[in-house]
């Protein structure tokens, strides 16, 4: 077992095959979704994830960059913070959802009420309700296999080394190298959600990815992370969404977002 | 693959075209990303903006079955730019033979082509000789008539103009992939070109792969660590279904299958045994005639001798064209009254399928031997056709275990032969192909032994002497027998060096010999160790032919005088030290173990030579021509010769010169046909599982957003697509990722089609092979997938 274990996704060295979104499943012993048709932009499907679906690989296409076709890739997952929403806004007594003492953040089901407090204000819209169970459920880490050595399933199966597993310092330190080369690049997840075990390379920047600027604590500023499209890049900056998720809101408005996002989610 | 998948790792630059790595060898394409972390550039050319484009530095698209106008023209431009590695051209190819003055190209059409026949007659293409019999050549590569510049002068046509308006592609995106991939021209340099069905299925599919072979070879890319040509294969273990004579023309060990005129062993043995009167070529098929008698001492045991010709005249001879589309007809014709379906499902795969599936219900009997029920085991309710009640066929299924439930080898792209183990058993009444294979062949022996028969002979004493293990056949005395051993002392060989062709030996596939020798199942070793060399040979990690060469054509890296082109990457060299001063290659398995001054590097060729011009080996041109696919969008811009003239035609395409635009009025979209990474050939493995149908769940048409707006298509809509073969109803995936070709200062549209959906399985959908057509190409016979024209409209079910 690490001392701090996390996971590394560099969405340029991705091809898109989505082993890990399998592996996942498979590991886990989750459903497939059988929705008859791509749910999401390009071939992503189901749309996002879901209480069956922990990890999503989301596929983006059509984007220009400097006149380039960019077919882009990323995980959706639970970023595993290190400040985690789903933990501080826990109403189970104990909590249901917790950090462990290697940085995981889980949550046990027996504990677990099934209120959704998690789910409506978790800033990546990891954990979701199941219906079968009627409890939140979410990205374990693969706790169970790194308990006897073994990497997550999702880094296992990575052919293309885009998901990487290790000691969250030495992924820090191959991350911060990536980034450096790209103008726009930042290391997501160093700082953000309190400094998550999820790291992100994100080379063209935050916005491009959806990912709020500040997604730690209590109220829930959620990202754009339930849109179908993503701004093109380089020209305009910061469309709708991604402003609202850089900005904290009031309770007020929070409850709109959330119809807002339900409604998409329907859709 | 000359090279192998590691190797890829070595290039400094990497082209994939007619291929989609990222897609389809997902696992493999972390050599390629390896390669670019060590620095190297990665080029894809495609129709599609695929999974491999996305991860590459450069991308140009281009228009179905346009890829000898591109390469030719790369070609150009290294030839005219002097990008290409001269000192190795003048060494290691034909570049300096003088060729027939007879020989000529007019109009798209090659000397010696006969219309009726649809085929060529090759005398004129053919090297001047002298006296003695041995090439004319000129060292200095000025003749006219040298292959050099006729080479020069066949590609001069395809100027970057050209390329652009016959590829539908910028000019500067042409421009800036020949200037990337030719500079591994320079002495050092490495270039490898990974293809696979993508440049094949085309009725100019061979000269396409020829086009890149004569390329690389100019750049002296061939031979060399990060190089070659690479065929990257779609199965797990059709590089080993090849070997060992799957395809109708060839015998294990690619021998060839012998013809009506061989009426005895010598005539065939005289036919196929290449002779040179070049002391510099070590023509390593002169050893023809012993892997063929150590190949009959392998299927007819005792019973072949050197009296009667060593039972030559048990092997079948071949009466014609029976590749897959040939039999079909056949078929067709009532001419087969039973068939085996081994893992194979053309109800889905094969083209044109309706006209395939209405032939399998001229069969008497069917066996489909498979992990799951196919569409082709259950053609009989075919949902498109007639009533299950009319078809008289008999339908047998065979469970099949998979390969994690059986033992045996595997080999890969690379010519590795990797043993596994079985994992698991077989789920409720499978068995392995073997198994089956064992129990049908003893039960025919068993009723032609005793109930005699018309040809009883081959059958009956068809040596088969595999018993033991826990099966009742033992995978590895067939493996032993494969291997070969001699017959007087039982020794197993250690190479095809020590094969006789006196009948003292015997050897199931003379290119895997040394593969399970008297040190053990060399297949199975599992030492990570690399080579002196450090380029990732990995020589002691399963085995791979010929002879453990890890990569082919190797004495090519080095100059004439065994010095490697590139010292850093070394693939062999010679050191004169070696064996008390005799002199000795160090490093990879060399082309043989002559000094480099001896031979010429390329021992499987008479002319000990790559060939720039072939006078043999090709039916269908000594050079690459462009032509334009079966049915098209455009005239020929080269010539008047608007296909390609001895493409395999069993349907007479539609389109023709008179009926051309009228044609495309009624059809006037490209449409091409692909894989995805989340479902596999026919699908039944993919199909089936939940998970895999969670990621593609349907079958979809790829189409621009011009083409959809055009049409008032939105993303996710049910569309129709019709060819003169069929039509099929799918959904709508509008994307960016396919765009429209100019053609004729127009706008062409292109669709593309995954061919994995069939009718049976968790996940169903309309084979995209309804659309296609019953021709292909030239040498291989392989079928036109890859392009054929269309319309598409909205509606349907779907």
């Amino acid at each position: 077992m690490l001392k701090n274990p996390a996971i590394l996704y560099d969405p340029l060295l991705c091809t898109g095959c989505r082993g890990c979104q399998v592996a996942c499943k498979q590991w886990n012993g989750l459903q497939g979704e059988s929705s008859g048709w791509f749910e999401g932009p390009s071939y992503t499907n189901p749309k996002w994830i879901s209480a069956n679906t922990w990890l999503l690989l989301q596929m983006h296409e059509e984007t220009i960059l400097d006149g380039k076709l960019v077919w882009a890739f990323t995980q959706r997952r639970c970023h595993h913070c290190t400040d985690p929403t789903c933990v501080s806004l826990c109403p189970a007594e104990p909590k249901a959802a917790t950090r462990n003492e290697y940085g995981v953040v889980s949550i046990d089901p027996a504990l677990c009420l099934g209120c959704g407090t998690c789910v409506e204000n978790c800033p990546f819209g990891a954990p979701k309700l199941s219906e079968e169970y009627a409890i939140a459920r979410k990205c374990t880490m693969c706790m169970d296999r790194q308990k006897v050595g073994k990497k997550p399933a999702c880094v296992t199966t990575c052919p293309s080394g885009a998901t990487l597993f290790g000691e969250r310092e030495e992924l820090v330190r191959i991350g911060r190298a990536r980034v450096r080369k790209h103008k726009k690049g930042i290391l997501y997840g160093l700082r953000e959600g309190g400094g998550s075990s999820v790291l992100y390379v994100l080379p063209y920047g935050r916005e491009y990815e959806g990912f709020p600027e500040n997604p730690q604590s209590g109220i829930g500023v959620i990202g754009s992370l339930h849109r179908e499209t993503r701004p093109a890049l380089g020209g305009i900056s910061g469309a709708g969404a991604v402003v609202l998720g850089s900005v904290a809101l009031g309770l007020t408005k929070l409850a709109e977002r959330k119809d807002k996002i339900r409604r998409e989610e329907m859709e | 693959m000359t090279n192998h998948w590691n190797d890829i790792a070595n290039a400094d630059v990497v082209m994939i075209a007619g291929s989609n790595p990222a897609s389809n060898h997902p696992i493999a394409f972390k050599h390629i990303l390896e390669a670019r972390k060590r620095g190297a550039r990665i080029i894809t050319i495609d129709p599609r903006f695929t999974r491999s484009a996305n991860r590459s530095d450069l991308y140009c698209k281009l228009r179905p079955g346009t890829d000898i106008a591109f390469v030719n023209g790369m070609i150009r431009y290294a030839l005219k730019n002097k990008k290409y590695h001269e000192a190795y051209v003048k060494w290691a190819t034909n570049a300096s033979f003088l060729l027939s003055p007879d020989f000529k190209l007019t109009d798209g059409l090659f000397s010696g082509f006969d219309a009726e026949k649809r085929a060529y007659d090759l005398t004129s293409w053919a090297y001047q000789k002298d006296e003695a019999g041995q090439i004319r050549s000129d060292p200095t590569l000025q003749a006219p008539d040298c292959v050099f510049q006729v080479l020069k002068a066949h590609v001069a046509r395809y100027t970057p103009e050209t390329v652009a308006d016959v590829c539908g592609c910028e000019m500067k995106d042409f421009l800036a992939v020949s200037e990337a991939f030719c500079e591994t021209g320079q002495p050092g340099k490495s270039g490898t070109m990974l293809y696979a069905m993508g440049l094949t299925q085309h009725t100019v599919g061979s000269q396409n792969v020829r086009a890149w072979a004569i390329l690389q070879t100019l750049l002296g890319n061939m031979g060399i660590a990060g190089g070659g040509i690479n065929a990257m294969r779609g199965e797990s273990n059709v590089q080993g279904s090849t070997d060992f004579g799957l395809l109708f023309h060839i015998l294990p060990g690619y021998l060839q299958t012998p013809i009506a005129a061989d009426q005895l062993l010598a005539d065939y043995i005289k036919r196929c045994t290449p002779a040179t009167k070049d002391p510099t070529s070590a023509n390593w098929l002169q050893n023809y005639p012993k892997y063929i008698v150590s190949h009959l001492k392998a299927m007819y045991g005792a019973a072949a001798t050197k009296e009667n010709d060593f039972c030559f005249n048990w092997l079948p001879k071949r009466s014609g064209n029976h590749s897959h589309m040939a039999i079909f007809e056949d078929m067709d014709k009532g001419r087969i009254k039973g068939a085996f379906f081994f893992g194979q499902n053309p109800a889905v795969g094969g083209p044109d399928t309706n006209r395939e599936t209405q032939a399998l219900a001229n069969l008497d009997w069917l066996v489909a031997v498979d992990l799951w029920q196919t569409e082709t085991a259950n053609f009989w309710h075919h949902p498109y056709g007639g009533p299950p009640a009319d078809v008289r066929t008999e339908v047998f299924l065979l469970p099949a275990s998979a390969s994690f439930e059986k033992e045996g080898s595997i080999s890969n792209s690379g010519r590795w032969a990797q043993w596994r183990y079985k994992a698991v058993e077989p789920l409720g009444m499978a068995e392995s192909d073997l198994w089956i294979l064992d129990h049908l062949v003893r039960e025919l022996k068993r009723l032609y032994g005793t109930e005699g028969g018309r040809f009883p002979d081959p059958i009956v004493n068809l040596a088969w002497d595999y018993e033991g293990g826990e099966e009742g056949i033992d995978v590895h005395k067939v493996a032993r027998e494969i291997n070969g051993y001699d017959d007087t002392t039982k020794k197993q060989v250690p190479s095809f060096a020590a094969l006789k062709d006196d009948g003292t030996t015997v050897c199931g596939n003379w290119i895997y010999a040394g593969s399970y020798t008297d040190a053990g199942n060399m297949m199975a070793r599992r030492d990570p160790t690399d080579a002196a060399n450090r380029i990732g040979l990995y020589p002691k990690w399963a085995w791979c032919w010929p002879v453990n060469r890890r990569i082919i054509y190797n004495r090519a890296s080095c100059d004439p005088d065994g010095v490697p082109w590139n010292p850093d990457k070394w693939v062999v060299k010679w050191d004169p030290t070696a064996n008390e001063g005799k002199g000795g290659w160090l490093g990879d398995v060399p082309d043989g173990p002559w000094p480099p001054q001896d031979k010429r590097p390329f021992i499987m060729r008479p002319e000990g030579v790559a060939c720039l011009f072939a006078t043999s080996g090709m039916v269908d041109g000594p050079l690459p021509e462009h032509y334009e696919p079966m049915e098209s969008v455009m005239r020929n811009r080269l010539s008047s010769t608007q296909n390609n003239p001895a493409a395999v035609l069993f349907q007479v395409p539609t389109q023709n010169a008179e009926n051309f635009e009228e044609f495309l009025e009624k059809y006037p979209i490209i449409a091409t046909t692909h894989r995805l990474s989340e479902h596999w050939q026919a699908g039944q493995m993919t199909r089936n599982i939940t998970l895999l149908n969670e990621l593609v769940p349907a079958m979809f048409v790829k189409m621009s957003l011009e083409l959809a707006e055009r049409l008032g298509i939105k993303n996710g809509d049910s569309v129709v697509v019709s060819s003169p073969r069929g039509r099929i109803e799918a959904r709508a995936h509008v994307t960016r990722r396919i765009q429209p070709f100019r053609v004729n200062d127009r706008s062409v549209e292109c669709i593309a089609l995954p061919w994995h959906f069939g009718f049976i399985g968790e996940s169903t959908g309309a084979p995209a092979n309804r659309l296609t057509g019953h021709w292909g190409d030239a040498n291989t016979s392989i079928p036109e997938y890859k392009v054929f024209l269309c319309n598409v409209q909205k509606g349907g079910t779907a």
